[in-house]
């Protein structure tokens, strides 16, 4: 071994210095060095006394500052530009010169590939100016290095972008691991962005980037946009802070986005006359409007009235990673489409899949939403966790007038003068018909869930926890919901098939379907409000039909229950509920709890009273024993249950008896 | 113990093989004369209508008008290689070993293409090896 090592230090010493003896000859135009190395630069002809051409790369050598040979090794399809203060010095590798075209005004630095460059060239882009730019133009698929840049532009010359990359092929941006650096464009321009890149940018290494846009967005592609390991950090925008098209795909990193004017992360679909392409095999030729978030982090607060943290005009697709967004915008009166806009966390044109990640919604605004979509709604996963915060009220405006805590009744107020708040909304309600009481609609859309733990948190006046304007399905998961209004609503038909249901509604119907409503199975549990709101509601002329499941509804009322195949028996009773109280069910004179129901310590009772008439329970008890909740109409129903049998229903320490039937007559 | 040694091997092998050592700048005038330059601390600036050339050595003043090209140079002399590379010529490339490797529209175009390693390239009237790296 030890001759190894000797063996070693010899080559060492005697062979390395060969490789050292690296010959290059600089050419420098200006602030310009093209460096061709030795062995590459072959046979280098004068024209006419004036021209030195240098791997076919023709210098007017009246413009030639200096040419000198030294050691410095070159990389080939490289080009440095280091800034400093209000210079920008520039390094070409020789290899590649002839295909460049480098103009410069002081730190303002503009590169125009020619069309026969057929290799991808690394800018590498460095130092800080207070008054510089980057501008490079191709059409040829290229790598941007920032490697410890900050770059202010101040005067707008070749471009107001700090960085303007007018390529319309792959842009690697490689956020150099260790790196800092910072963008900030001339407020005098007319940029897109203040790091603008027409093609595509693909995101990578483990620096940080800090973009400002003075004049639109903060970062815009034209094409599709995807963000690996790096830190992007949104400091402020007069746009959105990240604006796209064909798609959006973050794998890992972590992006922040604050002081937008608009939404915090937009993507569009590029060609609007073929519209969508959809998802398609590893995004080849992509045009879908998607916004994939497979991993990293993503922090998003907007502020601006009507904007939206996560913005797509395809689909957005959860797989995993953690999504904090919070908007605190109010609603606004929209003077193009006339009718009212108003904030969310995550919108989509189209659909939303969630079946991984954190996800953490919070708006405050007027009309302000958690998570809204025009089509299907999708939420899966085991591991899936999804928390929604809305405070904000209804939000109405006409145009002239507007309200940002309207109370007013909405029956017949036109929707496009009114925002309701609301924890999660998917589907569309269209009116197809005539107006007012005999409108008629058609619906699309609607909402999923088969896993996941969410929930959905609302205050604002008429603010709705979740609602589908079409069906909904609810198979899977831990659904909790405390709302101002209905907790769960659905325009069409609802079917709770699995999962553990729990919704508080302190103004409304816990459980609300605009068509028929279907258990069949999962744990339910619904508290509405008093007087006329439900547990469970099913609309006028159409029924509530309970299969399976284990149930406890309580409200002012209950929606009639209607006997169907298979209908699972279920009690009905008044007993006074409260937070923390116990209901449980065994069959009358047994010790066997057939069931029994924790009540949330979100429920405060039926504010409007209900009918509390509780019955004598067996063993003398009855009545609200001093306990501090209102009366409530319950249903109950599980697994055991047997038509025509009494059983008792203990809550807290009262108790009372009822008979198990497969019908119930309510409201 | 093999892979060490077959690292060190290649280790030396690109070693040598990168050792290329352009030690002078030859400048052809039109008339045919050649003057090789050391490269060491070598600089060139225009004055006028002239080239002005700086090494260890002193000064050299070539009149551009007369300047036809210039060339690195590994001993000093130009070699038939300035036909390979100054005509856009077609070029056949071979490895050391003699094998065929393809047919290139010219040196910049071969060099562009192919891998790392060394190559007999001839241009059917010279013959030069070149290290791509």
């Amino acid at each position: 071994m030890k001759k190894i090592n000797l063996f070693f230090a010899f080559c060492s010493l005697f062979l390395v210095p060969f490789s050292a003896q690296a010959q290059t000859l600089n050419v420098e135009v200006g602030n310009v060095t093209y460096q061709f190395p030795a062995e590459q630069a072959g046979v280098m002809p004068y024209s006419s006394g004036t021209t030195l051409t240098v791997l076919n790369k023709a210098f007017t050598l009246s413009d030639v500052t200096a040419m000198y040979i030294d050691n410095t090794a070159v990389t080939d399809n490289t080009v440095s530009v280091d800034y400093s203060g209000t210079t920008a010095k520039v390094k070409v590798a020789g290899n590649v010169a002839q295909y460049l075209t480098v103009a410069y005004t002081n730190a303002h630095v503009s590169i125009v590939q020619s069309a026969d460059l057929a290799q991808e060239i690394t800018y590498t882009l460095s130092g800080t100016s207070t008054d510089g730019g980057f501008y490079m133009e191709g059409s040829y698929k290229a790598t941007v290095e920032l490697s410890g840049l900050t770059l202010t532009n101040a005067s707008a010359v070749y471009s107001g972008a700090a960085v303007h990359i007018q390529n319309g092929k792959r842009i690697k941006v490689k956020v150099v691991t260790g790196t800092t650096n910072t963008l900030k464009d001339a407020s005098s321009g007319s940029q897109k962005g203040s790091l603008y890149i027409k093609g595509h940018a693909e995101f990578a290494q483990k620096g940080t980037l800090n973009v400002y846009g003075y004049v639109k967005h903060a970062i815009k592609a034209g094409e599709y946009i995807s963000v690996k390991n790096c830190t992007i950090n949104v400091l402020s925008a007069v746009g959105d802070g990240i604006n796209c098209e064909q798609y959006f795909l973050m794998t890992s990193g972590e992006i922040n986005i604050s002081g937008v004017g608009d939404d915090g992360l937009q993507c569009d679909i590029e060609d609007t006359t073929t519209g969508s392409t959809g998802e398609t095999t590893d995004h080849e030729d992509e045009d879908s409007g998607n916004v994939y978030i497979e991993g990293g982090t993503l922090n998003i607060n907007c502020s601006a009235t009507g904007s939206k943290g996560i913005k797509a005009a395809g689909d957005v697709i959860v797989t995993d990673g953690t999504v904090n967004v919070t908007t605190t915008g109010n609603g606004v009166w929209d003077a193009t489409d006339k009718e009212t806009k108003a904030a969310c966390g995550i919108s989509s044109d189209a659909n939303i899949t969630i079946s991984g990640g954190q996800i953490t919604l919070k708006s405050s605004g007027s009309g302000g939403k958690g998570m809204k979509c025009d089509s299907v709604l999708t939420i899966s996963g085991d591991n899936t966790v999804i928390d929604i915060t809305t405070t904000g009220g209804m939000y109405y405006s006409n145009g002239s007038t507007e309200n940002h805590n309207y109370t007013g009744n909405t029956d017949r107020l036109d929707s496009n003068y009114y925002s309701s708040p609301k924890g999660i909304k998917a589907g569309l309600k269209t009116k197809s018909g005539s107006s007012g009481w005999n409108a008629t609609y058609t619906y699309a859309g609607g909402l999923v869930i088969n896993g996941g733990t969410i929930t959905v948190t609302t205050s604002g006046n008429n603010a709705e926890g979740i609602e589908s304007k079409n069906d909904l399905t609810i198979s899977g998961g831990t659904v909790t919901v405390n709302s101002y209004d209905d907790g769960i609503n659905s325009a069409r038909n609802m079917y709770l098939k699995g999962g553990t249901i729990t919704v508080v509604a302190k103004n409304n119907d816990a459980i609300d379907a605009n068509a028929n409503m279907y258990i069949s199975g999962g744990t339910v549990m619904a508290f509405g409000a008093g007087g006329a709101e439900c547990g469970l509601d099913a609309a006028e002329g159409y029924s509530l039909y309970i299969t399976g499941g284990t149930v406890l509804a309580a409200g002012g009322n209950n929606n009639s229950v209607s006997s169907t195949t298979g209908s699972q028996p279920l009690l009905s009773a008044s007993i006074s509920l409260s937070a923390g109280t116990t209901v449980s069910v065994a069959l009358q004179n047994s010790s066997t709890t057939l069931c029994s129901f924790l009540v949330p310590d979100t429920y405060t009772g039926s504010s409007q009273g209900g009918f509390f008439a509780p019955m004598a329970g067996p063993g003398g008890q009855g009545g609200p024993g001093g306990q501090s909740g209102r009366g409530s109409a319950a249903l109950i129903t599980c697994d055991g249950l047997q038509s025509g049998s009494t059983y008792t229903i203990t809550y807290g320490s009262s108790s009372t008896a009822a008979k198990a039937s497969t019908t119930y007559q309510g409201m | 113990m093999k892979k060490l040694v077959l690292f060190l091997a290649i280790f030396i092998l690109s070693v040598s093989l990168s050792a290329a050592e352009y030690n002078y700048l030859v400048f052809t005038s039109t008339s045919g004369t050649t003057t090789a330059l050391d490269v060491q601390n070598l600089t060139m600036s225009v004055s006028g209508s002239s080239l002005i050339v700086t090494n260890q050595a002193g000064n050299k003043t070539f009149a551009l008008a007369e300047l036809k090209q210039m060339q690195f140079s590994e001993d000093g002399t130009v070699t038939g290689l300035e036909n390979v590379l100054n005509a856009d010529r077609p070029v056949q490339v071979y490895t050391t070993d003699g094998k065929h490797i393809g047919l290139f529209e010219n040196l910049i175009e071969a060099t562009q293409t192919l891998t790392q390693g060394v190559y007999v390239i001839t241009d059917g009237k010279n013959s030069q090896k070149i290290v791509v790296k």
